[in-house]
């Protein structure tokens, strides 16, 4: 027992560091507290001059951002970050929360968004989500040398932009803009495009009279949201036990290997999108693989091959994209 | 309309069924059957009548559970039994309608049993089949054997009876009935039903709500899944009759996003309640007003925990809070709330059909009545089961599951999820109630049951549990946070080949830690996995680190395949399935691979017929 003791408490190289770069004192040292009480080891940096001072120091592991700053604008100072060191988790924490620096901060590779005032759970909760996240992505990259190159993020088309209006106008008749249909809203809007689109959000929240913010909030909570664009076709492989236990690994090396795509990923000509699903409830049937909405039992890993490949030639269909 | 009514013209329509002058086909369409290519048997049944210019009516069946056979189809001639076809392809189908249909010829070779009251020789009977003979159908008492879209079929097998026999009753009465039963909640925690309606009665306010879990975040079960599918009634007639019970008004059913099939299943059969008006104002004529709405999930695991489901339900982060309140105090925009699983449901209606004491009378002393569970991995018969509680793990995994896959020992059972633990075959004496599967560090969970044999590595699966958990975790306390945290670090240490003989005790000192320090379910139960494993297959960890072995063949950098010149006869069969071109070898020659282009996919290993590729 003292032996598990003394290692949650051994510290690093193993815990995450964290730099909190924030003007108000009173702030800082309150997140400050929080996370070091929770075993994380924390700097802080009161502009963001002094907090690129301490990147050119050391690296971190998660960014803590607020974006009005003394001096250089908080913004800048995550553009500069992620230049430097991409694989940096950034949470971005503001007074001002307004959609567009949402919006701006995500696209610059933001895990999470905070409006003050915020809880702590709020706050450790996406702390906790941006340590995983980068987890995820070291792992990526550890195996992204041997596959051909895949797209993480995929910007807009203009088209997509151009069907939000009409999807907004379906959903304003039939919703009545209640908090409760806020997550029925952001599936429709799912349905129809793939992902949710900037504007999209901001008109729901606007619609449901909900902040921005709560909405980001709710968007990044659950797993079945995007807001990137995807791939023609979306395949998702079940990670389950039953899936594991028959090989579901094996599937998604061989997609890693023959696609070039680790989970969360899109080919670099926008063919597919690889997710992963924690269970399909088609467990007798493992390993399974969904492509697009069709469930596929019993795959092996050149099973999958083939029928990935078989996709695009069997319905060229031009209207599809 | 009046419930003598409905059952008269439901009963009508099922008597025109049973009395068909023509051949009927049932094909089972549950999802399962889908991915199985059932969409292509039913185009080949359509073809093949049509081109017989044989009369016959086709029907849509839920899941009967015999996944591992899917796609299946039940054909009855007038005045027979059902045969039930399995493993069928549309070529299959087709000679298999010609010759029975046209040639009588029952085609006994590819039949799996006949479902009806005569027999045909040479096709075993349902209850002599040996998945289906030992089990006890309650809550899925229809699922297979109806039409889950039409609500007639499940108002003539007596649906509704049970919300009519407790609208006769007092409110008090019905809880009663239902304490009487020894239900205990089938979402995990097994908490006596009867007991929380009772709860959720006295905190009566004003008005309170009633939500139905078919969130079904345990991977590796799909009994939820089946249900919805195959009889969504008996769930819905489950939940009004608990609504009545407590005194609510207003339903929630919150379904799984990745269950498109489920809801299309409520949205049909909520719009069929309502025009027999089992729902609305005056529920079968009486004063009782009911109405439910379905909420989809959207991907969260915590979202089946009751607190943080409510959260989702009201549009926000599906994050869970400490109870108290509990949901029957303050639940749902602060009014209570009661919360049952979909199969719990599916029981209270068939208690209120058939009475508590019939169904006091399946089951153990403290764990009544049946539990489903869903049968997948390494065993024979993959499926859907329903078992009388207190049944031995032996007589589940090899009588009615067939026991492992050809040439295979199977090495254990892992039951409840990622809460749950890792069984070893040696205590398969243990039987299946939520006592006895807390006694040896498991739970009974939701009811998922994941076999596994030879070629499971248990360390894999503790390190592939804890992934689960550690990304699951909300991060609220310490302990479950970095400790899971930490354990995971460990645990892949120990597959990647770093492992210390230290580190398997730290990770059993770990363990401890998590389990007594975490605040919620999630955290307390998340060692679980790797307790189990320590504890029945510790040499399984000895031989990763002391041995650097895994004899399994999952952790990769602990072993390679070779070929057993001896054992291989050169058929080719790797050499082409291979995707590295690993392989080399003459036809009829033993081939050989080559280490340095092996990805140890595992192709080779499991396609080889010779068994001739040996894990080293
Ligand atoms: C992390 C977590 C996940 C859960 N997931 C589910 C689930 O998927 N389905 C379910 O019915 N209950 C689930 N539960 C249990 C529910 O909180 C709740 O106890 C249950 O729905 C009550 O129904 P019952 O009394 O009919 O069992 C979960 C609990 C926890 C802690
Ligand atoms: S574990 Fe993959 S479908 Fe359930």
């Amino acid at each position: 027992m003292e032996q598990a003791q003394d290692a949650l408490h051994i510290q690093p190289p193993l815990w995450p560091q964290i730099l909190i770069m924030e003007d108000e004192m009173s702030v800082a040292k309150g997140l400050e507290l929080v996370l070091s009480e929770e075993g994380y080891t924390v700097d802080l940096a009161m502009n963001g001059r002094s907090a690129l001072d301490s990147f050119d120091r050391r690296d971190f592991d998660l960014l803590i951002a607020d974006l009005r700053l003394p001096d250089i604008d908080g913004m800048e100072v995550i553009k500069r970050v992620k230049h430097r060191r991409p694989d940096t988790g950034v949470i971005v924490i503001t007074g001002y929360s307004t959609v567009p620096s949402a919006v701006e901060a995500m696209k610059l590779g933001a895990t999470d968004y905070l409006s003050k005032p915020f809880t702590d759970d709020e706050f450790m909760s996406a702390v906790k989500g941006a340590l995983d996240e980068q987890k995820v992505l070291h792992a990526g990259a550890a195996q992204a040398a041997v596959a051909k190159p895949a797209v993480t993020v995929l910007e807009p088309l203009p088209e997509d932009l151009q069907q939000v209006h009409d999807i907004m106008a379906q959903i304003r008749q039939q919703f009545s803009g209640t908090r409760e249909e806020l997550i029925p809203m952001l599936q429709k809007v799912q349905n129809h495009l793939g992902f949710i689109p900037e504007p999209a959000l901001e008109e729901i929240a606007h619609f449901t009279r909900t902040p921005a913010a709560s909405v980001y909030g709710v968007v990044t909570f659950y797993e079945q949201f995007r807001l990137h664009p995807v791939g023609r076709h979306i395949v998702k492989v079940c990670r389950g036990t039953a899936c594991h236990v028959k090989g579901a690994e094996r599937i998604l090396n061989e997609i890693e290997t023959r696609f070039g795509m680790s989970p969360g990923q899109t080919s670099d000509d926008r063919m597919f999108t690889l997710e992963t699903v924690a269970c399909f409830g088609s467990c007798a049937i493992a390993p399974v693989v969904v492509v697009d909405d069709s469930v596929k039992g019993r795959m092996d890993p050149s099973k999958t091959s083939e029928v990935m490949a078989a996709v695009e030639p069997a319905d060229l269909d031009p209207n599809q994209s | 309309m009046s419930y003598s009514a409905i059952k008269a013209k439901a009963e009508k329509q099922w008597d025109w069924l049973e009395n068909l002058p023509q051949p009927l086909i049932q094909l089972g369409m549950g999802t399962c059957g889908r991915a199985s290519g059932a969409d292509d048997i039913m185009r080949s049944v359509q073809q093949t009548l049509k081109e017989l210019k044989l009369l016959a009516r086709t029907m849509e069946v839920g899941c009967i559970g015999m996944c591992y056979l899917e796609p299946l189809m039940a054909v009855r001639k007038p005045g027979r039994p059902f045969i039930v076809y399995g493993n069928l392809t549309p070529d299959k189908t087709q000679k298999i309608l010609k010759r029975y249909l046209m040639e009588d010829d029952p085609c006994a070779k590819w039949s799996v049993c006949s479902i009806g009251k005569d027999r045909i020789d040479g096709i075993p009977t349902f209850e002599e089949h040996p998945m289906l003979g030992a089990q006890v159908r309650i809550a899925l008492r229809n699922c297979g054997l109806i039409d889950p879209g039409n609500i007639d079929h499940y108002i003539a097998r007596r649906g509704y009876s049970g919300l009519q026999r407790a609208l006769d009753m007092s409110p008090a009465e019905v809880i009663e009935e239902v304490k009487a039963s020894g239900l205990r909640g089938r979402g995990g925690a097994g908490f006596p039903t009867g007991l929380k309606w009772e709860f959720a009665r006295n905190s009566l306010k004003d008005t309170s709500t009633i939500v139905c879990n078919a969130d079904e975040g345990d991977p590796g079960a799909f009994m939820d899944r089946a249900l919805l599918e195959g009889d969504p009634h008996a769930v819905l007639e489950g939940m009004l009759i608990g609504a009545y019970a407590i005194g609510a008004a207003q339903g929630f059913i919150y379904v799984r996003a990745e269950y498109p099939l489920a809801i299309e299943r409520l949205i049909k059969a909520l719009a069929d309640m309502h025009a027999c008006g089992l729902l609305g104002d005056a529920v079968l004529n009486s004063k009782f007003r009911f109405d439910i709405q379905i909420k989809e999930g959207a991907g969260a695991f915590v979202c089946g925990e009751e607190t943080a489901l409510m959260a989702s339900i009201m549009g926000r982060r599906g994050m869970p809070h400490a109870r108290p309140p509990f949901p029957a105090q303050s639940g749902l925009w602060g009014k209570p709330t009661n919360i049952n699983n979909v199969e719990t449901f599916s029981n209270v209606s068939a208690i209120l059909q058939n009475g508590a004491s019939w169904y006091a009378g399946f089951g153990t002393e403290k764990s009544k009545g049946t539990k489903t569970f869903s049968l997948a991995g390494k065993v024979q018969r993959t499926g859907l089961i329903e078992v009388p509680m207190g049944m031995e793990l032996r007589e589940i995994i090899y009588s009615i599951g067939g026991g492992g896959p050809k040439g295979k020992q199977i090495k254990g059972v892992q039951t409840g999820g990622p809460s749950g633990g890792c069984i070893p075959a040696e205590r398969f004496d243990l039987t299946v109630d939520y006592e006895s599967l807390a006694s040896v560090g498991s739970i009974m969970g939701s009811g998922g049951m994941v076999v596994m044999d030879q070629d499971t590595c248990m360390v894999d699966m503790a390190r592939y549990f804890l992934t689960f958990t550690q990304a699951e975790s909300c991060g609220k306390c310490l302990p479950c946070r970095l400790g899971t945290h930490q354990m995971l670090d460990i645990l892949e240490d120990i597959c990647a080949g770093n492992g210390t003989p230290a580190d398997i005790d730290l990770l059993a000192d770990l363990s401890e830690t998590v389990q007594k320090g975490s605040l919620c379910g999630l955290g307390q139960t998340a060692p679980n996995p790797v307790q189990t494993t320590l504890r029945y297959f510790k040499d399984e960890y000895e031989d990763h680190v002391l041995r650097h072995k895994c004899n399994a063949g999952a952790c990769k950098p602990l072993f390679h395949y070779e070929i057993n010149e001896e054992l291989c006869n050169g058929c080719g069969v790797c050499l082409r399935r291979c995707s590295t071109g690993a392989i080399s070898g003459k036809k009829k020659e033993p081939h050989r691979i080559d280490s340095t282009k092996c990805t140890k996919c595992g192709i080779c290993y499991q396609s080889c017929k010779q068994q001739a590729v040996a894990i080293l």
